[in-house]
């Protein structure tokens, strides 16, 4: 070999550019004399045993696998084919790396024909091992996934023959896998032709989901499904068949059955509890009534006797017994009143409200002309505003307009001249009515006082009153679903406002004239 | 009793009894009253049975007022009987009662009650009431004169 002066500068360069090719490669490359030593070497198989160049040629090339004989049987096989392919070995590297490869080898000869050794190329297939084993696994790994689980799985060929089960589907089934596999899964369920179209419905339209079906055990119990399925296709987009994972439902249903049923029961029990409720607030308005009513036959004897004692007796009784007699004129007269406004009380809790259409200016001013003549002698300005059309029970408005504006005039009454006012203003896009007076207000800290029975926050030396008119007052405002207030300052006067119509207190009928039922 | 009876007065209650005698008497209106302690005692009077059995059918009472709340048989059972009654139909009624109620008040005229008056807590005002539906009903109001009074064919058979 030692012409190489005599090579022209193109041999040269051809030879170089081959000697590129072969350090180039990620596949080891070595060239073996038939005697078995290594006579070339590339840069990967440097790497590949982590020996020196040097090293390596002129050592016999099977020490560096794991199994020697191995490779000098693959050697041997070389010479007696020509070539192997795909020959298994495995490197190992100087630190005891080892690296799975491939080996493709021939010999190679002299232009004469001569074989001057072989030529070796491994590939290195560690990677590719790696994630065989992996797949593997993975393989594993599902396979342990899908009899792990209790939903029972089947796949499905476009025949509708069971291609593979889980155990849970065996245990659903109470058949054996063996006998499951390639029967029609169809025979499985309560209503074959459901299942028959639930199948049908994947392939319309690539899955279902929720699909309720019931599955048979052989020992005649039934399992109820929820079957969501999907078509799988293979790599290439080829429909394979049907993926489907059923549910066992028994329990939900179970579930479901037993909230329905108490729903029931208490829906049953709510009307129940209802009605008793009604028939309490009946029996108690009616108490409320004929207590009232009862009460007024010995007031009216009381008074009727005492004043005949006073007319009959009077001019010859003491100063002090006529004094006496009086009061107990004065106690009958305000428990006559008390005993009617009670009874107006209970007689509008059980009105029923019977809506109309009314304008509330006009009913407003019929209160106010029927409250001109108590304002006699005194000086009132009236200003009565444009109020809403509302739908309400004029009857019971009527009474609201003479409550809240009588008020009014009797607390405006220490003043020379009293201003009483009825307007509307808008608060969340509905009507508020107010009636504001510039009376001798009340303190805000007893505003909560203001709508119980018999409440009263002035002394009845001052002004008069039973304390039930703001009460009957809230009532009619509650039965017609709305709500009352009151804004006011000590001796400044007082406003209250009301809304009337649906609010979130509820329905006019139901539980706002419920909340109002407290006598 | 030896006149006529101006108002058959329906009332069970003695303390009521005596504030309307009283009111009554004291304004002259009634020269004759006769009080019925029940339903019963009131039926027995105008339809001269029981204890008035020996009673002359001919003079009926001018006016009734009725209370509603009554033993024995209620108001409304004597209103009923009254008015449903040829002979008996045209004496006014007068409710005169303690109730307010709306069933009532229907009821009563319904049944062809002439008045319904809740009697009021304040004598003061009671006396007023009391006197005023006398002084209507007795002096104000016209009724049919006597010898009308009763079934005609009744009356035309008694008198031959």
């Amino acid at each position: 070999m030692g012409a190489a002066p005599q090579l022209s500068t193109e041999q040269r360069q051809a030879s170089q550019y081959a000697r590129s090719l072969i350090e180039a490669s990620l596949d080891p490359l070595v060239t073996i004399s038939p005697e078995g030593k290594i006579t070339d070497v590339n840069e990967a198989t440097i790497k590949v045993t982590g020996m020196p160049r040097a090293q390596l040629i002129g050592t016999d090339f099977s020490n560096y696998f794991t199994e020697p004989d191995k490779a000098r049987e693959g050697y041997r096989q070389v010479f007696e084919k020509g070539f192997v392919t795909d020959y298994p070995l495995t490197i190992r590297h100087k630190d005891r790396r080892l690296v799975d490869v491939l080996y493709n080898a021939s010999v190679y000869r002299d232009v004469n024909g001569n074989v001057l050794g072989v030529f070796a190329a491994a590939r290195d297939v560690t990677e590719r091992k790696r994630a065989e084993e992996k797949l593997h696994k993975a393989s594993l790994y599902a396979r342990n996934l899908l009899e792990a689980s209790l939903d029972p799985l089947v796949t499905i060929s476009r025949e509708g023959k069971i291609t593979d089960v889980n155990r849970a589907t065996e245990t659903a089934t109470g058949v054996s896998r063996e006998r499951l596999i390639g029967s029609d899964f169809s025979d499985y369920f309560t209503q074959p032709e459901k299942a028959q179209q639930g199948y049908e419905q994947v392939f319309a339209r690539g899955s279902v989901r929720d699909y309720a079906l019931a599955i048979r055990h052989t020992s005649g119990s039934v399992t109820d499904v929820l079957y969501n399925a999907a078509l799988f296709k293979t790599e290439e987009g080829e429909i394979e068949g049907v993926f489907a994972a059923a549910r066992d439902v028994t329990e939900r249903k179970h579930a479901e059955e037993e909230v329905r049923r108490l729903n029931d029961e208490l829906e049953q029990r709510v009307i129940q509890r209802t009605a008793q409720l009604e028939a309490a607030n009946k029996e108690l308005e009616a108490f409320t009534y004929s207590v009232s009513h009862d009460l007024r036959a010995p007031l009216r004897h009381i008074s009727g006797f005492s004043k005949l004692l006073t007319e009959e007796y009077g001019s010859n009784l003491p100063t002090d017994a006529q004094h006496h007699l009086q009061r107990i004129q004065e106690g009958t007269r305000r428990m006559g009143l008390l005993v009617d406004d009670l009874l107006n009380l209970g007689r509008v809790g059980r009105h029923e409200v019977r809506l109309q259409v009314t304008g509330l200016t006009s009913v407003a001013n019929e209160a106010v002309a029927e409250l001109k003549a108590d304002c006699e002698g005194r000086q009132v300005e009236w200003k009565i505003g444009s109020l809403p059309f509302v739908e309400c029970d004029p009857a019971l408005m009527r009474q609201v307009f003479q409550n809240l504006l009588s008020n009014a005039v009797k607390f405006t009454r220490p003043r020379s001249q009293a201003v009483i006012e009825v307007g509307q203003r808008e608060q969340e896009g509905r009507p508020v009515v107010f009636v504001r007076d510039n009376g001798v207000g009340f303190n805000m800290k007893y505003s909560d006082k203001l709508f119980g029975v018999f409440q009263r926050l002035h002394r009845p030396e001052d002004f008069e009153g039973t304390g039930v008119g703001l009460a009957t007052v809230q009532r009619i405002v509650q039965k017609h679903g709305g709500r009352i207030w009151a804004e006011a300052e000590l001796d400044k006067g007082a406003t209250f406002y009301f809304t009337l119509g649906a609010s979130e207190e509820g329905e006019p009928k139901t539980k706002a004239a419920m909340a109002g039922d407290r006598v | 009793m030896t006149g006529q009876v101006e108002i058959l007065l329906v009332e069970d209650n003695p303390d009521d009894v005596e504030l309307t005698l009283h009111a009554l008497r004291k304004e002259n209106l009634a020269n004759s009253i006769q009080v019925a302690r029940d339903g019963e005692e009131a039926l027995e009077f105008l339809f001269c049975n029981g204890t008035h059995a020996g009673r002359c059918f001919e003079r009926p009472p001018r006016l009734i007022l009725l209370d509603l709340k009554l033993p024995k048989v209620d108001g409304m059972e004597v209103l009923k009987r009254v008015k449903a009654d040829e002979r008996t139909k045209i004496i006014p009624v007068v409710i005169l009662t303690s109730s307010k109620e709306e069933r009532d008040l229907v009821n009563g005229y319904n049944l062809g009650a002439n008045s319904y008056i809740q009697k009021p807590v304040d004598f003061d005002q009671f006396r007023d009431t009391v006197k005023a539906v006398g002084l209507y009903w007795l002096v104000t109001n016209q009724p049919p004169e006597p010898n009308g009074f009763g079934h005609p064919a009744v009356q035309v058979t008694a008198a031959k």
